[in-house]
């Protein structure tokens, strides 16, 4: 009786492990990278969200290959030694040959060159460093890079104010170093004066010394950029400084959504005024499937770019007729030109480096705590 | 350079710093440990400050002392639970630290799990500043100011004045000792734990209230927390009083030093104004801390 129960046993677990490798080579595998915790934890929800409707699309498209699509989300936890450990995970035990997502370069660089080294194909989401585009052809980018970043935050500035002396206050790490080099670039070459530059480190509870730095040379105006904890507390303690009068000293910061996603919904009043970039909102296609599944309006638009690398991604698998990395990345060049995206106005076009050409961002302001067009 | 700004950014800061010290102390001078989930315990306390404050519509202040007495009762439970049946079976102080380490990162993924790693925030409106001789100060930040010192002179006067902390003096001294004059060391570890655990949750509460609140924010603080303990002399409460005060205004000094004039030589070269990077201030702590122990090892009010 004993014997036979064994073999039932081993049977039946024989019948349910050749069941799971046959479900899992029938599904095309797409890692996903998402800030589930740390610092920019607040846009978590609509980041795996956009992965998961474009899963959802195109399933009911009919997958790629005629297999179902599954985005694996794994936690990137806001910082490089998580992520890294996520993207591991994804490739190592998951077997995934495709990632996306990632939202700060600091995070998702060291991991586009773990890509390229394995032969991986990474669709970065968000993040927007130049440095990306020397990594290799494994990897391409969804969003614009900080150089049309930097001088488009300067134009704005520079022209918006009127004023030649500015206090930058930039984080250091990939995203914040090479978008403050370029924003001192365009200032120069616009004939403008750097009086402060500070860089600060992240996950810090205390500013005040940073901001006292800030603004020690009286700078006319300040540009910076922050991660959404850290724009709470630089904001705050600005403002309870004295120093976030933007009718005396104006605010711009080249990424709104990313800085101020906390910071507006819980001390509006100490941000009114302060003015930025925004990536163009969302396809209404998007939001209009966002708002359907969730209830509420996307916050931010950094997860239409998720959503697009996902289509961009099977388009391209289902275009080359193979789930192979190499293919899909051949095939991702020729499908960019026919693809009309969600995010960054549309454009999808990779120039040189995998990186985007054409996508446009708004220039917003913060009033009555809301980001709006300015 | 700004100095009375300055000043008045290092009270705030050493107020909450030294909070924290205190209890970390304390634990090390009567158990002999460095207890890695002391910040944890502190934001833990901050949390259930949060809940009592945000959610249950309680006063802040009286949320707070709630949330200590709460978190006094955890410290104990935790000790009772863990660290008393290790040093029951003989453990080494450095086992009940990397005991303590594991107990930091159980409680801060447990914290996470109940209140998410979003940010919190009390219910406190935003404050316009005043100005002191030129500097600018919130009420919120004179009431941290206010309350720091206030509860370091109560812990002063518990410390000294009351036979709780004359028994705890007597078992930091010499622990069989006072166990032969009938002291009760296990109760008065209970009472320690208490005391460190609830101090700790007014540090953290008052960090919490000037700047945010999240679970990952006891790891975040573990640093200059260590350093101020570290520097004033581990194991002595008034120097982790002054270790805080120390760093704080290091922190603040340097990065408002402008180091033109010394580089200068009295008009020697002509070098433009030359700044520390903000992106050092981290550094600080370790240089300042390097630099103390190096001339006196046991910190600056330690004497054995």
């Amino acid at each position: 009786m004993r014997k036979y129960a064994l073999m039932l046993a081993i049977t039946i677990m024989c019948l349910i492990m050749g069941f799971g490798v046959a479900s899992a080579a029938d599904t095309f595998k797409i890692g996903g990278l998402v800030p589930i915790t740390g610092t920019q934890a607040v846009m978590a929800e609509d980041l795996s969200t956009g992965l998961k409707l474009a899963e959802e699309e195109v399933n009911a498209a009919g997958g790629v290959l005629g297999m179902p699509v599954q985005v694996i989300i794994e936690d990137t936890e806001t910082r490089p030694a998580p992520g890294m450990d996520a993207a591991r995970k994804l490739i190592d035990v998951d077997k995934v040959k495709v990632l996306t997502g990632g939202f700060s370069s600091g995070v998702s660089l060291p991991i586009a060159k773990l890509c390229q080294s394995k032969g991986i194909l990474f669709v970065v989401g968000p993040p927007t460093s130049p440095l990306f585009a020397d990594v290799g052809d494994f990897v391409f980018m969804m969003d614009v890079l900080d150089k049309f970043k930097g001088k488009e935050i300067v134009d704005f500035a520079v022209g918006d104010s009127g004023k030649k002396k500015f206090g930058l206050m930039f984080m250091n790490n990939a995203f914040g170093m090479a978008l403050r080099e370029e924003t001192i670039n365009n200032l120069k070459a616009q004939g403008a004066e750097v009086t402060t530059d500070v860089v600060y480190e992240l996950n810090k509870v205390d500013y005040k010394a940073e901001l006292q730095r800030l603004f020690a040379k009286k700078p006319e105006v300040i540009i910076g950029t922050w991660y959404a904890k850290e724009g709470m507390v630089t904001a705050k303690q600005a403002y309870e400084m004295g120093f976030l009068e933007v009718n005396k000293v104006p605010w711009y910061c080249p990424e709104m959504v990313s800085s101020y996603a906390t910071a507006v919904k819980e001390i509006p009043d100490a941000l009114e005024g302060v003015k930025g970039l925004t990536p163009l909102p969302p396809g209404l296609l998007y939001t209009e499937k966002f708002k359907k599944k969730m209830g509420r309006d996307p916050i931010t638009a950094y997860a239409a770019m998720n959503y697009d690398a996902v289509i961009m991604i099977a388009m391209a698998a289902n275009f080359a007729n193979s789930t192979d990395p190499a293919k899909i990345r051949d095939a991702l060049w020729k499908i960019d030109d026919f693809y009309r995206g969600q995010s960054t106005g549309g454009d999808k076009r990779f120039v040189g480096g995998g990186v985007q050409g054409f996508g446009k961002y708004e220039r917003t302001i913060i009033k009555g705590g809301k980001i709006v067009p300015y | 350079m700004d100095i009375a700004q300055i000043l008045i950014n290092t009270l705030v800061r050493a107020a909450e710093l030294s909070l924290l010290a205190i209890g970390l102390t304390m634990v090390f001078d009567i158990l002999k440990f460095a207890n890695f989930a002391h910040t944890d315990y502190a934001v833990l306390g901050a949390l259930f400050a949060y809940v009592f404050n945000r959610i249950l519509g309680l006063n802040l202040f009286l949320a707070i002392i709630l949330a200590a007495f709460v978190t006094g009762w955890v410290g104990i439970l935790i000790d009772q639970a863990i660290f008393k049946r290790l040093r029951k079976i003989g453990a080494k102080p450095v086992t009940l630290m990397i005991t303590s380490m594991g107990t930091a990162i159980a409680l801060r993924n447990l914290m996470r799990l109940i209140w998410t790693s979003h940010t919190k925030t009390y219910a406190i409106p935003l404050q316009k500043p005043l100005e002191i001789l030129g500097a600018r100060i919130t009420p919120l930040q004179i009431g941290i100011i206010v309350v720091g010192l206030l509860s370091m002179i109560a812990f002063h006067l518990l410390l000294h004045r009351t036979t709780f902390g004359k028994a705890l003096r007597a078992i930091s001294d010499n622990s069989d000792l006072a166990n032969a004059c009938a002291i009760d060391s296990e109760k008065m570890i209970k009472r320690m734990w208490f005391l460190a655990s609830a101090y700790g949750v007014i540090g953290g509460s008052m960090i919490a209230m000037e700047h945010l609140l999240y679970p990952r924010l006891g790891f975040d603080i573990i640093i200059p927390v260590f350093c101020a303990t570290i520097l004033g002399g581990i194991g002595n409460p008034y120097g982790a009083m002054l270790g805080a005060l120390t760093l704080a205004f290091a922190e603040n000094l340097i990065l408002a030093l402008d180091l033109a004039p010394l580089i200068n030589l009295g008009g020697l070269f002509n070098v433009g104004s030359i700044q520390i990077s903000t992106g050092y201030k981290p550094a600080i702590s370790f240089m300042i801390l390097i630099i103390v122990l190096l001339f006196k090892p046991t910190g600056i009010l330690r004497k054995k």
